[in-house]
């Protein structure tokens, strides 16, 4: 009987710690998500895609802004192959999206370089990076990212680059406009973002690096397809 | 000596099911991929309609329904702003999509977006249950990515009740990651691992009594079984 008491009181006192210390756990949920390496002593600012977004809100107006405190700065800017959405001419590439929005902010096409890598991941975006850090062994860069990817991206650079260069490389989380740490649990697309951000955390421990599958062109997707309806159909 | 019996039985077993688990568990997350798509192969209807989302593959299978035959107009729903298109970096995404079917040959005129805003894919069944009290005689092929159709199927079926079998859903495959071994791959993990988490939170936020009812039943009587084996003389520790 004693004993289902104090069971009783510990379920009602975590119970009430829990509603009282949400915002403290809830912030601590998203913390292990966020690595802020932010630092003034940088050469190059790097941007990374989504796949087919800029990742990190307002990416641009940081980089633009992170230029002018630094003009002898070179913009890098990752980029992926060609999608099917870019060859079918309804979206204008990544590279011209971030060319065209760095001018519009300021920062001349000159200082801007275009680091092409061969898949649409952050290993693959990790592996062009690295290429440029052996080109320029000097080099430190500040990479611009998503806050909640931000220790996902620390993660795959420490895997892909060696000691020495990885040092030389701070990740810079940029908030969402929408939602941050502090309150990602109030909106939908938070809660979202963060579930998103944790199981591809999860997925760096469990799976590693994965095997890229052969890119299809818009017209070897059609015909997969109606081959794929055609077999399906009895 | 009774105790280190049932200890070691217990170790064995927690062994054997490990053990199994390893050897199995490709198969289980293959299956598990498997069983978010309930795509059938198209059927004749009177519309397609785009659900919003990955632009890489749904558009794509929408312009070749409606090239092929299976479906005259396609209907988009109006995607809601995200941070990129208020700022002018991006058009809307139902713009996008809109783009790449007329690339791909579907006419402007067989293209019909659906005002509205929308921003999941609850919104979408909403819009379509709306359009379909207008047009009630009407077949519609949905389309979405493969790990999306299920959720998709039980969401279009909750918002349109009745109207439900106007609705087939066809696949959009996720050409870009291996779906077969999506647990290694960034955006396998993403899409698949997250469609689970979603599934649950649909049943939660817009799932039916029953689902709670029940629920509740099976926690009730395992809470009983516990119970009634603390009782039971002889069984307690």
């Amino acid at each position: 009987m004693v004993k289902r008491k104090i069971i009783a009181a510990v379920v009602v006192v975590g119970f009430a710690g829990a509603v009282l210390f949400h915002a403290p756990l809830l912030r601590g949920l998203a913390d292990p998500l966020i690595v802020d390496q932010t630092t003034d002593d940088y050469d190059s600012i790097c941007l990374l895609p989504s796949l087919q977004t800029p990742d990190g809100d307002r990416c641009y107006d940081v980089a633009a802004s992170l230029f002018r405190k630094n003009p002898s700065a070179q913009v890098l800017i990752v980029v992926h192959p060609p999608n099917r959405i870019v060859e079918a001419g309804a979206l204008a590439s990544f590279e011209t999206i971030s060319r065209r929005e760095l001018g519009v902010r300021g920062v001349p096409g000159d200082s801007i370089l275009i680091l092409r890598s061969r898949w649409i991941d952050d290993w693959a975006a990790a592996e062009a990076l690295a290429g440029r850090l052996r080109e320029r062994p000097e080099s430190s860069v500040l990479l611009l990212c998503a806050e909640f990817h931000s220790a996902r991206v620390r993660a795959v650079l420490n895997n892909v680059l060696d000691p020495a260069a990885a040092k030389r490389v701070r990740v810079m989380p940029l908030p969402d406009r929408r939602f941050d740490k502090t309150n990602w649990w109030t909106s939908r697309r938070g809660v979202r973002s963060l579930g998103m951000n944790w199981l591809v955390r999860l997925q760096g421990w469990l799976g590693g690096q994965a095997a890229h599958p052969p890119r299809k062109s818009a017209d070897d997707y059609r015909r997969d397809i109606i081959k794929s309806w055609r077999e399906e159909t009895p | 000596m009774n105790r280190m019996r049932r200890l070691i039985i217990s170790l064995l077993l927690a062994a054997a099911i490990a053990f199994s688990l390893w050897i199995a568990y490709p198969y289980l997350l293959r299956a598990m991929a498997r069983w978010l798509d309930v795509g059938k192969p198209p059927r004749r209807a009177d519309y397609v309609l785009l659900l919003g989302g990955d632009q890489q593959t749904r558009p794509f299978v929408v312009a070749v329904l409606v090239n092929e035959g299976w479906a005259r107009r396609v209907l988009v729903c109006e995607s809601a702003p995200t941070p990129q298109s208020i700022d002018g970096i991006l058009p809307p995404a139902h713009e996008i999509s809109c783009r790449i079917l007329l690339n791909q040959g579907v006419p402007p005129d067989d293209v019909v977006v659906l005002r509205g805003a929308v921003a999941t894919t609850h919104d979408e069944a909403k819009t379509l249950a709306t359009f379909l009290e207008d047009h009630p005689n009407v077949r519609v092929l949905a389309v979405t990515s493969d790990y999306h159709t299920r959720r998709s199927r039980w969401i279009l079926s909750r918002s349109l009740a009745d109207r439900s079998d106007a609705v087939s859903f066809v696949s959009a495959p996720t050409d870009y990651c291996d779906m077969n071994r999506w647990w290694k791959d960034q955006w396998g993990m993403r899409f698949v691992a997250s469609e689970y988490l979603k599934l649950a939170f649909y049943l939660v936020r817009y799932g039916h009594l029953f689902h709670w009812l029940a629920a509740c039943g099976v926690l009730a009587i395992v809470a009983a079984w516990i119970r009634r084996r603390q009782s039971v003389p002889g069984q307690t520790h």
